[in-house]
């Protein structure tokens, strides 16, 4: 068996080997590769350091009755979900900051506003401003083409090849 | 009532006749283990005080869900991880930018970790060595996933199967187990053989 591959084997359970959950059979096959795999060993010895220190890990040390006096508060006001915790001036606060990036955002994403020029048709303005932006005007070239359809020398031309202009 | 002497799921079920008494009986039994969870998964007092008293709150809104077919610290602690994740994936950053640092912030420094590792009687070198080391681990486990935080502390803090952390992550056990091998060896890279 290539050693590697059986060393990553047996690392697959050691933690379930020091959970205490690998069956039987399987405890005794990885406890026979441990006697002949010495890298298996130490990983087996810094997962258990591990473990223990993990297990070490406490929490804070809580006021049990404050804790079940502020519970039974909660419960009082209405069950999950109620406010707690925060004073008056921290909820306004990130309020205020979403509504000012939200201003700054509808700000940055807005159009600069026309210039007010008395006596002319504003509707004008809004087409001037609305053709600055076509990409069809840098293609003037395919435009001028499309307008010559409407040639009347054109259209008169087309009526006349028409199955009716056949007489 | 004396609610020493009935089991988690008789409890709930008077929790959910709203029988006097048995609500209070069921956080006295459940509030360590539930603040020590919800502390493991968020690393903040504040947070895991709050996630834990919400969780209370959900258990006795819906005792009248508890089917009975999952023991009752399952379904307890799904809803209470459940409550963490919630916590962790609405983000409440900026409550911790205006919450002065005394009040319970303790995910960097782990103070919180090593306020009852030690009496007074112990040797203070070996106090300090102990200290760095919870220090050292206590930052690596900040460092992983909250999920994967979730599975190596309810396993190795908790000591729970992995049957039972996959029913309360709603995860297959295999996956559990992935989580379990990745976070571990996360955790043996990053401290290895300090710890």
């Amino acid at each position: 068996m290539n050693p590697e591959a059986s060393r990553e084997h047996a690392e697959d359970r050691l933690a379930l080997l020091l959970g205490g959950e690998l069956p039987a059979g399987e405890r005794d096959a990885v406890e026979r590769h441990l006697a002949g795999c010495a890298p298996c060993r130490t990983a087996r010895r810094e997962l258990a350091e591990l473990r223990e220190s993990l297990a070490a890990l406490a929490p804070p040390p809580v006021d049990w009755s404050a804790y079940r006096a502020d519970l039974g508060r909660r419960l009082a006001r209405g069950g999950p979900g109620t406010a707690r915790h925060w004073s008056w001036w921290q909820v306004p606060l990130p309020a205020a900051l979403a509504a000012g990036l939200v201003a700054a955002l509808l700000y940055a994403g807005s159009e600069p506003p026309l210039p007010r020029v008395s006596g002319v048709d504003p509707a004008a303005l809004d087409a001037v401003a609305l053709a600055s932006r076509l990409d069809l005007i840098s293609r003037f070239d395919l435009v001028e083409r499309l307008d010559m359809l409407e040639d009347f020398d054109v259209i008169d031309r087309l009526d006349r090849e028409a199955p009716n202009g056949k007489s | 009532m004396d609610g020493l002497e009935l089991s988690d799921e008789q409890l709930c079920q008077r929790v959910a006749a709203r029988v006097p008494g048995a609500f209070d009986a069921l956080v006295e039994r459940y509030q360590a283990r539930a603040y020590r969870i919800a502390w493991s998964v968020l690393r903040d007092r504040e947070d895991a005080r709050d996630c834990s008293q919400e969780a209370f709150l959900k258990l006795h809104d819906g005792a009248g869900s508890f089917a009975g077919q999952a023991r009752f610290s399952t379904w307890f602690y799904r809803i209470l991880v459940n409550c963490c994740l919630d916590h962790k994936r609405r983000g409440r950053g900026w409550l911790k930018l205006v919450r002065p640092a005394h009040e319970g912030r303790d995910g960097e420094g782990a103070a919180g970790a090593l306020e009852q590792l030690a009496g007074p009687a112990e040797d203070p070198a070996d106090r300090l060595e102990a200290e760095g080391r919870l220090a050292r681990v206590w930052a690596a486990v900040g460092d992983l996933s909250p999920q994967q935080r979730a599975v190596v502390m309810l396993q190795c803090r908790e000591g729970l199967a992995t049957g039972e952390i996959a029913a309360i992550l709603d995860l297959s056990e295999a996956t559990v187990r992935v989580h379990l091998h990745r976070a571990l060896g996360t955790l043996r890279k990053r401290l290895g053989s300090a710890t």
